[in-house]
């Protein structure tokens, strides 16, 4: 099995308030992680500490990325070396289309000029793959879209880009049943034996149909509990509370 | 004695002389006026009754006694100058560091045709974390030509909270011409309200400086113009401290004739980095032939800032009308409730009743009067 | 993590800053004389009356103060201007029969290249007189006439006499009556009822010599049920000593027909630009108004649209970029004159580096004007603190039935939205870059597709170097 991210120690801060302490976490090549966890627990911050949002400070700790220590990285350079975050809230930017920013990114991080035709050829094919009308591709970023349209878009962005570690936070929530369908869709076809996803949810709807390897309760900053696939149904049945987490 | 101002309500960057906007300038006569004797700290009015416990808190405000100082002819600039030189009420209202008031102060001035002058100047020091309401309000008791000038100087220190709520129901022969200067000091809140509803010719000037960090002030404004009235408004939310708020709402209906300016100015100077201001007005119209001129000025020095502004100017939604009227009310219920209903979040702050019941009461007469 | 603001660089002006030494055919000594206005009316041959508007402009221009808003204009001293200067060619229908440096410096702004590709008529104007001007053989055909103001007054008197300076008459200000006094070159376009001219037309005007004054006047009449787009462009090479416009836009939009403006303005930075526009639009008739501001040391431009027939629409889609010792103080005026009227703003202003972007305008709404709307949406976008941002709109609204609306919006860039496109491994000059272009971007697509180039090439930001 090959290492793909180590967290070890890790705490991190915003405005002088700790939010993860004592963080330890390993993802190897091929396995799916299941974060989960009460509102509050430091779930989404810890998506963002990973891919080095610059508002939070790691007091202590270290991530690992491919033998490479991390944390002092931009988060441009994050997801060069292959990290990719689906946000919760996609920032919503005027002027610029999906098409022509997604381009923009696939072109930084591969380093290469990106031709426009099999560009286009390339992003129209998963967008219908995830049921997402490709009319989109033209509109500005995220402008406008509805909480389900942001979502399906990280997932192109995700398939076009093609990281190393995707981590997808809450990329369940607020979506209907098709659409759950057709992102968990995009979910296992990018899913393979290069590559690992953390999941980051607070509930067990995607998976159903995404197995995951690992289940991580997250409360108060630290991964409390870790399991397999039974665990996240335990926490379907009697939730977070009824846990004996310590 | 007449008596010219000029420089009044200026804004801070001109535009186009045409609009006549720039500035105001007024003659005030003061022939057969009689200077204001009343106590406003009595409780004197038949019209409202205010709590008692209202009228005793307002012991901490110390009274002046002082005559008209100059009764030539004067031409001046500047309301804050004309006030100095011809005063006849000042008050100091002094809030001490650290005390909070659960009652609110108020300044009941009561004009009629014995107190049918009335120029004032009110000093306002809140102390620091000091928490205090303060009322002022103008009445007419009768009809008959009554002015009012007033200066009120607002100092808010140091974490202090004061609201500040001024009511205005003169007389419509009546001149009110009302200047506010709030300086809001670190981690202070000014809250104000100002509802200027009455006198045929209304000026009124609120100049807000959010001067220390995370500063807060919040300006309320209603008014309402009818028959021939003149109402001539500006307001001012200058950002200095970083991280400070300002807001500004405003809320008017327009009836006849009347004639209004609203000139508004969010001004963001440089340094004044996180700081966060908004201004809204919403005008409802009920006549064609009523004169409504907004000029919402955004200033700004800093990059870092968000500054926005907001205007509605419109008719009643005739779907609105239409519903309201399905359900019984005739059009001249229907468009009271509905100005009724643009002005109650705010009159609903005003923690007196007697004085919430008595702008219902004013702006159901207006609106009765309305052809 | 290093948050350094990456520093956006100045537009590369190099390609308008080659300025021409030939000698002009003839120019009047600088400042402002009876003498001079004469000598300038007299030298061209016009007629009578117009050396008499000339004469009475200039009384108005002596009798008006300068404007007691806006920007100083203390540094501009008519005694340094020249108001007149004639290059030294005659107006030519043909490329090759203008003077190699003349051509050379269109060639060099991509004008002739323009023409043959997506353009119906070209005219250009060199200092103070038009030296080129060109019409498509099929327009000529259907009786559109564009020629050059100089041309328009002999062959078309009545008309241009029924029309000049009537729609902005000098009494408006001292600039107009200044325009009024010196005015030379500009172009005249009429389109007869019915015709849609599919290509634009497109006047771009070069000052070249140092402390001249450019005075172009601009006339086009749409007669009813047709359809023109006509583009300015404008540029002159930066000098030490002030240069002056002063030009003049007079549109008649006839019933139904409809007109779009629009105006790429680079001047250099030793420009003062105090440009007049304004449209009367008849019934159901529409113009609009693009305008691009990035050059000039102080522009104060303002276009008017006066709708004054029922169902007249007017539309503003304005941007301006100001940068170090610029003032772009820009905007619109509208006057909603008839019923079910309806007019939109939509403007957008970009500061850095001490650049001062000022949006200004006014709209009236008079007591006839009843079921007109109207909507303005301006947003500021502030590079760094060392600039200025400021909006100045007045709404004078005489009747109840009514919709006006007004947004106004100052902001910075989100550092959210950085550290987003950065997570799609986007650097962060580059995100901004983005942010800003975009911000600019639905203005842009509003240009012209040679001038959205343009446009992109004057926001044009450095990214080379700071990726990585």
């Amino acid at each position: 099995m090959t290492k793909l991210l180590e967290i070890n120690n890790l705490h991190a801060a915003i405005d002088g308030k700790e939010i993860i302490r004592e963080l330890n976490l390993s993802v190897n090549k091929g396995e799916v992680h299941v974060i989960m966890g009460p509102n509050g627990a430091g779930k989404s911050t810890l998506a963002n500490v990973i891919m080095g949002y610059p508002h939070y400070t790691v007091t202590k700790g270290n991530i690992i990325f491919e033998e490479d220590d991390i944390t002092e990285d931009r988060t441009d350079e994050r997801a060069k070396k292959g990290i990719f975050l689906s946000f919760q809230n996609s920032e919503e930017v005027e002027g610029i289309t999906v098409e022509n920013f997604l381009r923009a990114a696939k072109g930084a991080i591969t380093g290469q000029n990106i031709s426009f035709v099999s560009f286009r050829k390339e992003l129209m094919s998963v967008m219908s793959e995830i049921d997402f009308d490709s009319e989109y591709a033209h509109r500005y970023l995220n402008v406008g879209f509805s909480g389900g349209e942001k979502k399906k878009n990280e997932i192109v962005q995700m398939l076009v880009l093609n990281p190393k570690l995707a981590i997808l936070d809450e990329t369940d929530s607020g979506l209907d049943v098709d659409a759950v369908r057709a992102v968990s869709e995009g979910i296992n076809r990018f899913r393979s034996k290069n590559n690992a996803i953390i999941i980051i949810t607070h509930n067990t709807r995607l998976l159903s149909s995404v197995e995951p390897d690992y289940v991580h309760i997250l409360a108060d900053g630290r991964i409390m509990r870790t399991g397999d696939k039974s665990l996240a149904h335990e926490i379907n049945e009697h939730g977070f509370t009824s846990l004996p987490l310590l | 004695m007449k008596h010219r101002i000029e420089e009044i309500n200026k804004l801070q960057i001109p535009t186009w002389s045409r609009h006549a906007i720039n500035e105001t300038t007024i003659s005030l006569d003061f022939t057969d006026l009689k200077p204001y004797r009343e106590n406003p700290l009595k409780n004197n009015d038949n019209c409202i009754q205010i709590e008692e416990n209202a009228i005793k808190n307002s012991s901490s405000i110390r009274m002046e006694e002082n005559a008209l100082k100059n009764d030539a002819d004067t031409n001046v600039k500047g309301v804050r100058e004309f006030v100095r030189n011809h005063s006849n009420q000042t008050y100091h209202i002094h809030i001490n560091d650290n005390e909070v008031l659960d009652e609110p102060m108020v300044l009941n001035f009561i004009m009629d045709s014995e107190n049918s002058l009335l120029i004032e100047e009110i000093i306002i020091n809140a102390g620091r974390d000091s928490k205090a309401t303060i009322i002022i309000s103008y009445f007419s008791k009768e009809d008959g030509r009554h002015i009012h000038c007033g200066h009120t100087k607002m100092n808010l220190d140091k974490g202090a909270e004061i609201d500040l709520i001024k009511i205005q129901l003169l007389s419509e022969q009546s001149t009110h011409l009302d200047k506010n200067r709030v300086t809001v000091g670190e981690g202070a809140v000014a809250n104000m309200i100002l509802a200027e509803l009455g006198s045929g010719n209304l000026i009124s000037e609120c100049d807000v400086s959010l001067e220390s960090d995370r500063s807060m002030a919040k300006l309320d404004s209603i008014y309402i113009g009818n028959k021939s009235k003149v109402i001539d408004m500006n307001y001012r939310m200058e950002y200095v401290g970083r991280h400070s708020q300002g807001f500004i709402t405003a809320k008017g209906a327009l009836m006849d004739k009347c004639r209004k300016t609203f000139k508004n100015t969010l001004d963001f100077v440089a340094g004044s980095f996180g700081s966060k201001g908004r201004e809204e007005e919403t005008v409802i119209s009920l006549s064609e032939e009523a004169v409504n001129i907004s000029v919402p000025l955004l200033l700004c020095g800093e990059e870092n800032v968000e500054g926005q502004h907001a205007s509605n100017i419109g008719r009643l939604s005739k779907s609105k009308l239409f519903y309201l009227m399905s359900r019984g009310l005739n059009e001249k219920e229907a468009k009271r409730l509905m100005v009724e209903a643009s002005f109650t979040p705010i009159i609903e702050k005003i923690p007196l009743e007697a004085l919430r019941n008595r702008i219902f009461h004013y702006i159901s007469e207006v609106i009765q009067h309305d052809k | 993590m290093d948050r350094n603001k990456t520093q956006i660089e100045d537009i590369n002006r190099s390609i308008y800053d080659i300025h021409d030494k030939e000698a002009a055919a003839h120019q009047v000594e600088r400042g402002l004389s009876k003498e001079i206005v004469t000598e300038i009316s007299r030298y061209k041959d016009e007629p009578s009356w117009m050396l008499e508007a000339r004469l009475a402009s200039l009384e108005t221009y002596h009798r008006l103060g300068l404007p007691k808003w806006g920007p100083s204009l203390h540094e501009l001293n008519m005694e340094d201007i020249i108001t007149y200067v004639k290059p030294n060619t005659d107006m030519k229908t043909s490329w090759e029969d203008i003077p190699e440096f003349i051509k050379n410096t269109f060639d060099r702004l991509g004008i002739p290249e323009a023409e043959k590709k997506a353009l119906s008529g070209v005219g250009a104007q060199y200092d103070s007189e038009v030296v080129y001007h060109s019409i498509k053989e099929e327009l000529l055909r259907q009786g559109v006439i564009y020629t050059d103001m100089g041309t328009a007054l002999i062959e078309y008197e009545d008309i241009i006499k029924e029309h000049f300076m009537k729609l902005i008459p000098p009494s408006d200000h001292k600039f107009v009556a200044l325009h009024g006094a010196v005015w030379s070159g500009g172009s005249f376009v009429y389109v007869p009822p019915n015709t849609e001219v599919r290509l634009p037309l497109q006047s771009y005007f070069r000052v070249n010599a140092p402390g001249a004054g450019q005075f172009e006047h601009t006339l086009i009449i749409v007669d009813k049920g047709s359809k023109v787009h006509f583009i300015e462009g404008c540029s002159a090479p930066k000098y030490n000593v002030l240069n002056l416009h002063a030009g003049c836009v007079e549109l008649y939009v006839k019933e139904g027909a409809s007109l779009r403006y629009s105006t790429i303005e680079n001047w250099s930075r030793n420009m003062l630009n105090l440009n007049t526009k304004r449209a009367i639009v008849d019934k159901n008739g529409s113009i609009e108004w693009v305008s691009g501001t990035f050059g000039s040391r102080i522009t104060m431009l303002y276009p008017m649209s006066i709708l004054k027939g029922e169902g007249a629409r007017s539309e503003y889609v304005g941007i301006s970029f100001a940068s170090e010792g610029q003032t772009l103080d820009t905007g619109t005026k509208v006057v909603h004159l008839a019923p079910n009227t309806y007019s939109t703003v939509n403007s957008r202003s970009i500061s850095k580096k001490g650049g001062k972007a000022t949006y200004r305008s006014s709209i009236v709404v008079t007591p006839e004007a009843r079921d007109s709307k109207s909507s303005v949406i301006c947003e500021s976008l502030m590079l760094d603190s060392s600039c200025r941002s400021d909006t100045i709109p007045v709404m004078d609204i005489r009747n109840d039935a009514v919709d006006i609306g007004h947004e106004a919006k100052i902001g910075r860039i989100s550092e959210e939205a950085i550290y987003y496109i950065m997570s799609r491994g986007i650097s962060e000059a580059e995100a901004r870059a983005m942010i800003v272009r975009g911000f600019a971007e639905p203005i842009a697509k509003e240009l012209p597709l040679e001038y959205a180039v343009e446009m992109n090439r004057l926001i044009d930001i450095e990214l080379e170097g700071s990726i990585g």
